[in-house]
């Protein structure tokens, strides 16, 4: 009888666990059903001000931080490839992050390529530029946001010749910011960068390579000159460089150092060379 | 060996089988160990995750160690009337708080130590490399330790262990956010406000100048004789609270 007694209340105590198991069970696979939902609830995340979060880290800002960047990266994962969602708190998420952590490098270098704005992009790598004064990489990354995406030849020149006056940047950039400048016609600032990099360098290939681009640059110049005296006297433009010759406005049109000749662009009103590209 | 040497030896091996001891100690290693879970989800820098953890654990759970360990040490003597039995053998009461103080932080400075070299072998591990300079930032996490444990015994010398946990808490709280509270009152805040929060800085001791982990962890220089100041400034707290602490539980009547 007692023992009858005994497997009744296991069977009784096995009941409820099951009973309670499944309960358990099957509440968290509704939940995490629902809780998919709040990904369209983005507006609710809750973020703080970063200066008053850096009290209450009480001197943990660096895990904080930590946690702030993999906190972004799983937004950014969780919408990845959603139509029409444009993380609109992930900057918030990052430069919480890097108030926190001002010398987060992580942070400032992929956080930057994966905002939704170019805005938003150089915004962080301006405030990473702060914080790394030195680092070419920065000013660098900002100019390629600006005449990559958003067609600011000037600027982008500006921050390209702010990265070639920082120690450590590539042959690359001075030559950027020259080309740029040439684009946005500030031939003169062109011809400003390419020379400082050309005394500044001990690489001779690179001398040689600058001496080139610096006297296609002159000459540029030179020409534009010639063309606005033209213009001037004739009261148009000339059809042709070889015009100004005929005219007697230059003597000789210089050689152009790459091997190419020098032409008057009349769409674009501006002397180009043949061996550049446009 | 005198016999302040005696009861901190008595001291540390008390604290070793404290159950309250193992438990924070197994507890940090398991979060220091979690890191390495932590670095999968994140893009960047294999180490940096591993670094703050690390440190962040060795600086509160050796906060938990000094507060509640070090208060529970202290105050089951008085509880358990084992005091009485030990101001009777050859030992004045300030050689008693001093043998006290030396037990309990030799139980923290072991305890950061282990977690110090457990963070290490991690990034060893993820790094390929030893990363030294780690225990700079523990060596200056193990000064604050000693003032927040002065701190706890000064306040155990008159105080219920509960208040005092208490008291050494908030202390804790402002003297990690008294330099940034006094920046964010200095643009925005009143007179009243400002002097409140001067005096606040001048007070309580500021355990902002012990934390080099950003430093640390970014690889930054210190400032010339950081190490050397804090030193003096950790020391002298330390040993002013000990000495407030011997002077009261001098005169303390039991």
């Amino acid at each position: 009888m007692i023992l009858e007694k005994k497997k009744i209340v296991i069977i009784f105590f096995v009941c409820i666990f099951f009973l309670l198991g499944g309960g358990v069970f099957l509440s968290a696979a509704r939940l995490d059903n629902l809780r998919k939902d709040y990904l369209d609830q983005a507006d609710s995340l809750y973020l703080p001000d970063g200066n008053y979060l850096e009290l209450l880290c009480l001197d943990h800002n660096g895990l904080v931080a930590d946690l702030f960047w993999i906190k972004g990266a799983i937004y950014f994962g969780n919408h990845y490839r959603r139509k029409g969602f444009n993380y609109p708190w992930l900057y918030h998420i990052l430069d919480l992050a890097t108030t926190l952590d001002p010398h987060y490098y992580d942070v400032y270098w992929y956080g930057s390529s994966i905002l939704p704005t170019v805005n938003q992009s150089n915004q962080l790598l301006k405030k990473g530029r702060k914080n790394f004064p030195l680092d070419w990489k920065y000013p660098e990354m900002i100019g390629f946001n600006y005449h990559f995406y958003l067609k600011d030849y000037l600027k982008a020149a500006r921050y390209y010749e702010i990265a070639s006056s920082l120690p450590g940047h590539p042959p690359y950039v001075p030559s950027l910011s020259g080309r740029f400048y040439q684009k946005a016609r500030e031939i003169d600032s062109a011809i400003r960068v390419l020379k400082n990099f050309h005394t500044t360098t001990d690489r001779e290939d690179l001398k040689k390579d600058f001496s080139k681009r610096i006297k296609q640059l002159l000459d540029i110049k030179m020409l534009t000159d010639k063309v606005e005296l033209f213009k001037t006297k004739w009261g148009r433009p000339p059809g042709s460089l070889k015009e100004l010759l005929k005219k007697g406005v230059v003597f000789e049109l210089p050689e152009e150092p790459y091997g190419g000749y020098y032409i008057w662009d009349s769409d674009d009103k501006r002397v180009l060379s043949s061996a550049s590209p446009k | 060996m005198k016999g302040w040497g005696f009861l901190a030896i008595a001291t540390f091996k008390e604290g070793v089988r404290n159950k309250v001891f193992y438990n924070l100690f197994f507890f940090g290693l398991l979060i220091i160990a979690a890191s390495l879970i932590l670095n999968q989800m994140t893009v960047g820098d294999a180490g940096k995750i591993i670094k703050d953890l690390g440190l962040s654990c060795i600086n509160i759970f050796g906060l938990l160690i000094a507060v509640f360990v070090g208060t529970n040490l202290v105050y089951r003597e008085f509880e358990d009337k084992i005091i009485f039995h030990l101001l009777t053998k050859p030992i004045s009461r300030e050689g008693y708080l001093l043998g006290k103080f030396l037990g309990v932080m030799g139980l923290i400075v072991i305890n950061g130590l282990i977690m110090a070299i457990a963070t290490s072998s991690f990034l060893l591990a993820v790094e390929g490399k030893f990363f030294w300079p780690i225990f700079k930032a523990v060596y200056l996490i193990l000064l604050e330790l000693s003032l927040i444990f002065a701190l706890t015994l000064f306040f155990s010398t008159f105080m219920r262990p509960q208040v005092s946990i208490f008291s050494v808490l908030i202390i804790f709280v402002i003297g990690h956010s008294t330099t940034e509270v006094r920046t964010l009152i200095a643009s925005k805040g009143d007179y009243l406000s400002k002097l409140m929060a001067d005096m606040a800085y001048y007070i309580f001791p500021n355990f902002d100048h012990f934390d080099i982990k950003t430093q640390v962890v970014h690889n930054l220089p210190l400032l010339p004789f950081h190490l050397l100041w804090t030193t003096l400034y950790g020391l002298c707290y330390t040993a002013l609270l000990l000495l407030f602490a011997g002077i009261i539980f001098k005169k303390k009547e039991f």
